[in-house]
C-alpha cells in the first residue's frame, strides 16, 4: 500500500485498522514520527486520536473516541463516493476524444 | 519516437475513471466534472512536452485538473459564494439513531467545504495520495495539506452535527471503550 495506485490499499488497511482500534485503545499513542511514509490513509484516521503529548482532558478523550469512530465513518463515505464513480464505465465522449486526438496526430 | 503514440492514449484511457472520481468529488457535479476531465485530457495531450517521462502521469493529470477547476472557481467565485451561503443556511444535518450518516447528507456536507479543504481531503482520503504527493498536486506545502485535511474533517464533523458523545448517542460498546481508554491513561 503506497498510495500510488491506491484504492484497494487504503480501504483494506482502514478496515483492518477499524478492527484493531476497537480491540485496544493504544494505537493512537504511536509517536508521530514512526508512521510509515506514504501511509496517508492511516494518518488521516489516526490524527484525531488521543495522544500522550496532548493536554490531558477527560472530555477531549471521550470526544476523541467518538470522533475517531465518526472519522472512520466519514472516511468510508468519502471513499464510497470516489469508488462509486470510478467503477462507472468510461463515457463514450472521452473515448471519441482520444481517438480524434490520435487521428489528428497521425495526419501530421 | 512519437510521444503521442498508442501507449499514451491507453494510459490516458486507463486513468479516466480515476480522474472522473476526483473531478466529481471535487466539484460535486457530474456534468461539470466531465467537462473538467475533457479539458484536462485536451491540455494534457497538447502540452505533453511539459510532462517529464518517468514521473507520475496520474499526479500530473490531477494537477492539470485541479488547476483548471480552481481557475474556473476564481472566475465564478461570487456566484459560488452566494449559492453556498444559501445552502449553508438550509443545512441541518443530523445522523440517525445509530449515528449512521446518510450518504446524501455526507455529499451535501462535502460540497459545502471550502474547495481547497475538500481537495486535500479527497486527494489524501480517497484518491490514495500521500501528503507529499497531495502537496505537489496542489502546489503547496505538506503542512498546508495536513492542516487543510484537519480542518475539513473538523468542519464535516460540525456540519454533520456530531460534536459530543451525548449528541452522538453512545452505544454501550463505545462507552466501554471510552471508559477503558480513559481509565487506562491518566484520570484523577
Amino acid at each position: 500500500m503506497n498510495g500510488k495506485n491506491g484504492f484497494t490499499g487504503p480501504t483494506g488497511s482502514s478496515e483492518a485498522q477499524m478492527k484493531g482500534e476497537s480491540g485496544d485503545g493504544r494505537r493512537g499513542r504511536q509517536p508521530v514520527g514512526k508512521r510509515p511514509a506514504g501511509c496517508a490513509e492511516t494518518d488521516l484516521e489516526m490524527e484525531n486520536r488521543p495522544d500522550m503529548q496532548r493536554a490531558p482532558r477527560h472530555d477531549s478523550q471521550a470526544t476523541g473516541m467518538i470522533d475517531r469512530s465518526l472519522q472512520a465513518q466519514l472516511g468510508r463515505q468519502l471513499r464510497a463516493i470516489f469508488e462509486g464513480i470510478e467503477e462507472e464505465p468510461v463515457p463514450e465522449r472521452f473515448v471519441k476524444l482520444l481517438e480524434a486526438l490520435e487521428a489528428r496526430e497521425k495526419q501530421r | 519516437m512519437n510521444i503521442h503514440s498508442g501507449p499514451l492514449k491507453q494510459a490516458l484511457l486507463g486513468l479516466i475513471p480515476n480522474l472522473r472520481a476526483f473531478a466529481v468529488s471535487l466539484c460535486g457535479d457530474v456534468e461539470r466534472a466531465d467537462d473538467l476531465v475533457q479539458e484536462t485530457l485536451l491540455k494534457a495531450w497538447n502540452h505533453l512536452e511539459s510532462f517529464q517521462e518517468g514521473t507520475n502521469l496520474r499526479a500530473w493529470l490531477f494537477t492539470i485538473l485541479r488547476n483548471t477547476y480552481f481557475s474556473d472557481c476564481r472566475r465564478r467565485r461570487r456566484e459560488v459564494e452566494d449559492r453556498e451561503g444559501k445552502k449553508a443556511a438550509e443545512l441541518a444535518i443530523h445522523p440517525g439513531q445509530q449515528g449512521h450518516l446518510d450518504m446524501q447528507d455526507f455529499r451535501r456536507a462535502l460540497n459545502l467545504l471550502p474547495p481547497d479543504q475538500r481537495e486535500a481531503l479527497v486527494l489524501v482520503g480517497a484518491a490514495g495520495f500521500s501528503y507529499e504527493e497531495a502537496a505537489s498536486v496542489s502546489g503547496c506545502a505538506v503542512g498546508t495539506i495536513k492542516s487543510r485535511v484537519n480542518r475539513a474533517r473538523t468542519k464535516l464533523t460540525e456540519m454533520l452535527g456530531v460534536n459530543t458523545p451525548r449528541e452522538f448517542g453512545p452505544d454501550s460498546s463505545t462507552e466501554a471503550i471510552v471508559a477503558r481508554t480513559a481509565g487506562g491513561t491518566r484520570l484523577p
